[in-house]
C-alpha cells in the first residue's frame, strides 16, 4: 500500500475559532479514504489544505514523497491530483460539457470519453451549456471532467451530496472501479450508509483532531463514533 | 530543417487550452478598449479644462498605462472568478500567475505597441 498523498498535523484557525488543531489523513493508491465529521468539524477545510488550495496556519502536506506547507495546487494538478470542492463549481456556466472535456484533452490526452459520458448518463447533456445543468448533473458532469482527467488521487468534497439514489450508486461504482485501478480516492460526506459501504478507511474528524477509526466495520463498532457522530444510544 | 507550420504549431500561447484562452484573451482586450478609450477621454476633457496645449491624448505617460493594465487585470481575474473558469483551469494545472499572464500579455503588447508607434 503506497501513500500518495498525507497532511500532517494540520492546524487552521478562521478569525477566532480553531477548526483544524492537529488533523491527520493519507491516501494510499488502490484505496478510498473518508473524512467523516460533524458540520464545521473541517472536512473541506481539511481537503483544501491538502489539494493546496488553502494555507494551513501549522502543519505539512506530503503528495508523492514532497513535503510543503502549502503545496501548489497547480503544480498538485499537474501531477495527478485532482480535486473537486462542494462550495464552488469548476464548471463555467457559459461552455458546454464538451467544451470542458475538450479542454480536459487537449491538455492531458485523449481517453475514452464516450464510456465515461455514457457512464454518468451525459451523453445527451455534452453540447448542453452548463449554465442549463440541475445541481445533480452539474455534479455528474463534473465528475465527467474528473474521470476523464484520469487522476492518480481524487479528492471529492460531497461527492454524493444533491444526487438521486440511482445516480448514488452509480458514482459509488465509478469510484471502486477507479480505486481498483490505482487511484487514491478521499471523499467526505454525510450519507453515512453510503459512505461507509463505498470506504476503505474511515477518518473521524472532531474537536480539531482526527481519529483514524480503521475500517467502516471497526467504525461502525465504535461505540464514541456511534454516540456522537450516529447519534445512537446504546 | 522544419516546415513553417510545424513551426506556427510549436509556438505556444502562455495557455493552450480550446476556447477558454480565445475568450480570456477576447474579454481582456475588449476590456483594455474601454479603459483606454475613458483613459483617452479623460485626458483630453482635463487637459481643455485647464487649458493646457493640445497633445496627443491616446499617449499615455508609463504610470497611467501600468493603471490601465492594473485595471484590466483586476477586472479580468473578478470575471474569470465569476465564470469558475480560474477553478477549472486550476484543476488542469494552470496556475494563477499563469492565468494572468493570459490575461495581461495581449495587453501589455498593445501598450507597448501604443508607446513604440504614438
Amino acid at each position: 500500500m503506497s501513500v500518495l498523498l498525507r497532511a500532517d498535523s494540520i492546524a487552521k484557525r478562521y478569525g477566532g475559532r480553531s477548526v483544524l488543531a492537529s488533523a491527520y489523513f493519507e491516501a494510499a493508491a488502490g484505496r478510498v479514504t473518508a473524512l467523516v465529521g460533524r458540520n464545521g468539524a473541517g472536512k473541506s477545510t481539511l481537503l483544501k489544505i491538502a489539494a493546496g488550495w488553502m494555507a494551513p496556519d501549522a502543519g505539512m502536506v506530503e503528495y508523492r514523497g514532497i513535503r510543503s506547507r502549502r503545496p501548489d495546487p497547480a503544480a498538485l494538478a499537474r501531477d495527478g491530483l485532482f480535486f473537486l470542492p462542494v462550495d464552488r463549481s469548476i464548471l463555467s456556466p457559459p461552455f458546454t460539457l464538451g467544451q470542458h472535456l475538450d479542454a480536459v484533452e487537449a491538455r492531458f490526452g485523449r481517453a475514452d470519453r464516450a464510456a465515461v459520458l455514457t457512464r454518468l448518463r451525459m451523453a445527451e447533456l455534452e453540447r448542453v451549456r452548463c449554465a442549463a445543468f440541475s445541481g445533480g448533473e452539474r455534479r455528474r458532469a463534473q465528475l465527467a471532467v474528473a474521470l476523464l482527467r484520469r487522476p492518480a488521487c481524487l479528492l471529492l468534497d460531497e461527492p454524493l451530496r444533491g444526487i438521486d439514489p440511482g445516480d448514488a450508486e452509480e458514482v459509488h461504482a465509478i469510484l471502486r472501479e477507479l480505486a481498483a485501478g490505482g487511484c487514491a480516492i478521499v471523499l467526505t460526506g454525510h450519507e453515512i450508509p453510503q459512505v461507509l459501504a463505498l470506504a476503505d478507511s474511515i477518518v473521524w474528524l472532531r474537536d480539531g483532531g482526527a481519529r483514524m477509526l480503521g475500517s467502516p466495520a471497526e467504525a461502525a463498532a465504535d461505540w464514541r463514533f456511534q454516540k456522537e457522530y450516529l447519534g445512537k444510544v446504546r | 530543417m522544419p516546415r513553417p507550420t510545424v513551426i506556427l504549431r510549436s509556438i505556444r500561447l502562455p495557455l493552450v487550452v480550446p476556447h477558454f484562452t480565445r475568450w480570456m484573451v477576447l474579454r481582456s482586450l475588449l476590456t483594455w478598449l474601454f479603459v483606454r478609450g475613458a483613459a483617452t477621454a479623460g485626458i483630453g476633457a482635463a487637459a481643455a479644462a485647464v487649458g493646457l496645449p493640445p497633445a496627443n491624448p491616446l499617449r499615455l505617460n508609463p504610470v497611467a498605462a501600468l493603471v490601465v493594465i492594473a485595471i484590466v487585470a483586476v477586472a479580468g481575474t473578478v470575471w474569470a472568478r465569476k465564470r469558475n473558469e480560474d477553478t477549472f483551469l486550476l484543476c488542469l494545472g494552470h496556475s494563477r500567475a499563469r492565468q494572468l499572464a493570459t490575461l495581461l500579455a495581449p495587453v501589455a503588447a498593445a501598450e507597448l505597441v501604443m508607446a513604440v508607434v504614438l
